[in-house]
C-alpha cells in the first residue's frame, strides 16, 4: 500500500517536473523571441488551449500582435503569477504587493497600459485583464461626460431628443 | 496558419496605426470599443453609468442595453450588498415612509401603506402591500414605479412572487388571489403574472391556469425561472383535531404551470415553526419541532424536487421567532441566524444569535456560537 501510493506520488511528480520544466518560445511582432516556462506560458488561455491541444510546442508560439515591450511586461505579470503558488498568508500578500506595484507602474503611462490591457484581452490572462481594466476603470470613474469625450477622443452626437430623454430618467433619482 | 494562429481574435488586436505623440494627444492611447465596454464598463458603478449614458449614442445605447445591464450584475454579485428598509410611521398609522428612497412628486405618493416581507432581485425591490398596491423600486436609477392593480381577491391575506426567467431574460411578477364565489360554494384560487420591461406584453396582469390548491399567506421563494408557493391540499378533522396538509406548487415561468410536491418527510405542514427559504440557490425547509431543534432540508434540482436532509442542528438557546437567516459559508459549513428571546421586567428583547454549523454526512454537527 505505502510503496503503491509512493510510486503513484513519483509518477505524478515525475509528470508534474516534465509539464512544469517545459519550456515555450513566445516571439512577438517584431520577432523577439522570449523563452518562459510552461507554467508561466499557461496563465494565458489562449497557449494553454494551444498546448492542451497537443499545438505547436516545439515551434513556440508567433504574436504578431504583440509588441516586444508589451510581451516584456506581460510576461513579468505571468512569471509571477505562473511560477510560483502562493501558499502562506505572506506569499499570497507578498504577491498582492506584486500587482499593486506592477499596476502603479502602468498607471503612469496610459498608453502603455492600453498595449498591455489588449495583450491581456488577446491572450486571455483574466488575472492581468482584471488588474488593468479596473485600473482604467477606476481612472474613468470620476470624470464627467465631457472629460471622457476629451480623453477617448468621442465626438458628441447626441441629439435634443436623446437629451430630453436622459433629462427626464435623471428627475427620478 | 503560422503566422495567424489566433486569427480569430486578431480584431480585437487592430488598433488604429498611432505614435506616441498622438496617443498623449489624445489624452491617452486608444482602447478597442469592445474592451472598453465589455471590460471596464462593465466594472463601474451603477451611477457611474447613469451619468456616462450622456458620453455619446454608442455608450448611450450600450449602457441602456439588457445584455450590458446583465454583463454588469455579474462582475457587481461577487461583491455583496445589503439593503436595509427602515419603515417610519407617518401621521397616518397604516402608512410608512421609506427612508432614502425618494417618491415621484407627481404621483403624489410620499407614503406607501402597510407592507408584507419585501422582494429583492438583482436591485430591484418590489413592496407588496397589504391593502393590494404593489409597487417596485430600482435601487440604482431610484425610479420609483406603481404596478397596475391586479384581479381583486376576497381573501385580505395574499403574497406576491418577484424574480427572473432566464428564459425570457426579463423580471416577473406574480400574485395569487381569491375569487369571489357567486354561488355561495367555495372561493377559487386564481393566479396571474405580469412582466416588467418594453414589450408589448408587459406591464399588463395576465391570468395563468389556476393553482390546483388555495395558495398559503406565505411569502413564497423565487429562484431563477421558478417560483414555489406553499399551498393547502386537505383538511380533515374539525375544531382542535383539525389536521392540514401542505404541498409545493412550482410555477415554472418557462411554460407557465404549476407542479405540485410534496413538503419534505419531516413535516406534511408548514407549521408556524417552519420556514420555507432558499439555500445555495436551492430551495430548502426549515423545521423546528421544539425550541432547541432544528433540520435543514435541501430540494434537489430536477423535476422531481426530492428533499435531502442537509444538517440536524441542537440549538445551545432556544429560539424565540421563527425567523431564520441561513447562508452557506462553504462545501462544509452553514451560517444560521435566529432570534432568541431575554424576558427584561415588561420588555422583550430579541437579540440575534448567530451560529455556524458544520454539514456533512453525520448526524451531529459542530455548533460554534459567534456571538450573542
Amino acid at each position: 500500500m505505502a510503496s503503491g501510493s509512493g510510486a503513484a506520488a513519483a509518477a505524478a511528480d515525475a509528470e508534474e517536473k516534465e509539464s512544469g520544466s517545459r519550456m515555450i518560445t513566445l516571439t512577438s511582432n517584431e520577432g523577439k523571441a522570449f523563452v518562459v516556462t510552461e507554467a508561466s506560458a499557461r496563465q494565458s488561455a489562449t497557449i494553454r488551449s494551444m498546448v492542451d491541444d497537443g499545438g505547436c510546442v516545439d515551434k513556440g508560439f508567433p504574436l504578431p500582435n504583440v509588441d516586444s515591450k508589451t510581451l516584456a511586461r506581460v510576461i513579468q505579470y505571468s512569471d509571477e503569477h505562473g511560477n510560483k503558488e502562493p501558499h502562506t498568508v505572506d506569499e499570497r500578500a507578498a504577491l498582492a504587493k506584486f500587482d499593486r506595484d506592477f499596476i502603479a507602474e502602468l498607471d503612469a503611462d496610459k498608453a502603455f497600459l492600453y498595449d498591455v490591457t489588449m495583450a491581456a484581452n488577446y491572450l486571455h490572462i483574466q488575472g492581468l485583464l482584471a488588474l488593468t481594466t479596473q485600473c482604467v476603470a477606476d481612472t474613468i470613474k470620476g470624470k464627467t461626460p465631457e472629460e471622457i469625450r476629451t480623453a477617448f477622443g468621442i465626438e458628441y452626437d447626441l441629439t435634443a431628443q436623446d437629451e430630453k430623454e436622459i433629462k427626464e430618467e435623471d428627475t427620478h433619482a | 496558419m503560422e503566422n495567424h494562429p489566433f486569427p480569430k481574435r486578431r480584431r480585437l488586436m487592430a488598433p488604429p496605426p498611432r505614435s506616441a505623440s498622438a496617443a498623449a494627444a489624445a489624452g491617452g492611447g486608444f482602447i478597442p470599443d469592445d474592451i472598453l465596454f465589455s471590460e471596464i464598463l462593465v466594472r463601474l458603478p451603477a451611477k457611474c453609468l447613469v451619468r456616462f449614458q450622456s458620453v455619446c449614442k454608442l455608450w448611450r445605447a450600450t449602457i441602456i442595453s439588457t445584455s450590458f445591464a446583465r454583463r454588469h450584475l455579474e462582475h457587481s454579485r461577487p461583491r455583496p450588498s445589503m439593503v436595509v428598509m427602515p419603515r417610519m410611521f407617518l401621521s397616518n398609522p397604516k402608512k410608512f415612509k421609506l427612508q432614502g428612497v425618494p417618491a415621484r412628486a407627481e404621483q403624489g405618493c410620499r407614503a406607501i401603506p402597510m407592507f408584507s416581507m419585501p422582494l429583492h432581485c438583482d436591485g430591484l425591490i418590489l413592496i407588496p402591500c397589504v391593502s393590494g398596491e404593489i409597487f417596485v423600486c430600482n435601487l440604482t436609477t431610484s425610479e420609483f414605479v406603481e404596478l397596475p392593480r391586479g384581479s381583486h381577491s376576497v381573501a385580505l391575506e395574499h403574497r406576491v412572487a418577484f424574480g427572473f426567467d432566464p428564459w425570457s431574460g426579463k423580471y416577473k411578477v406574480a400574485r395569487h388571489f381569491l375569487r369571489s364565489s357567486h354561488s355561495g360554494g367555495e372561493s377559487r384560487a386564481g393566479h396571474e403574472i405580469l412582466t416588467l420591461g418594453d414589450g408589448e406584453d408587459c406591464w399588463k396582469w395576465k391570468a395563468t391556469i389556476d393553482p390546483p390548491y388555495p395558495i398559503n399567506a406565505r411569502t413564497p421563494i423565487c429562484l431563477p425561472g421558478f417560483f414555489y408557493w406553499s399551498a393547502l391540499h386537505s383538511t380533515t378533522g374539525h375544531g382542535l383535531s383539525k389536521v392540514s396538509s401542505h404541498v409545493i406548487l412550482r410555477f415554472s415561468l418557462r411554460d407557465e404551470t404549476f407542479t405540485v410536491h410534496s413538503n419534505p418527510p419531516c413535516r406534511g405542514f408548514l407549521s408556524n415553526n417552519d420556514m420555507l427559504c432558499q439555500l445555495g440557490g436551492k430551495l430548502c425547509y426549515v423545521h423546528s419541532a421544539s425550541p432547541c431543534e432544528l433540520t435543514i432540508w435541501l430540494a434537489a434540482d430536477g423535476p422531481s424536487l426530492a428533499w435531502s436532509l442537509r444538517c440536524r442542528i441542537r440549538l445551545p438557546i432556544p429560539r424565540q421567532l421563527v425567523k431564520y437567516v441561513i447562508r452557506i459559508l462553504g462545501p462544509q459549513y452553514i451560517r444560521i441566524s435566529f432570534l432568541v428571546g431575554f424576558p427584561i421586567r415588561c420588555l422583550s428583547i430579541f437579540p440575534i444569535y448567530t451560529l455556524v454549523s458544520r454539514t456533512g454526512r453525520g448526524d451531529v454537527p459542530i455548533v460554534i456560537p459567534l456571538r450573542l
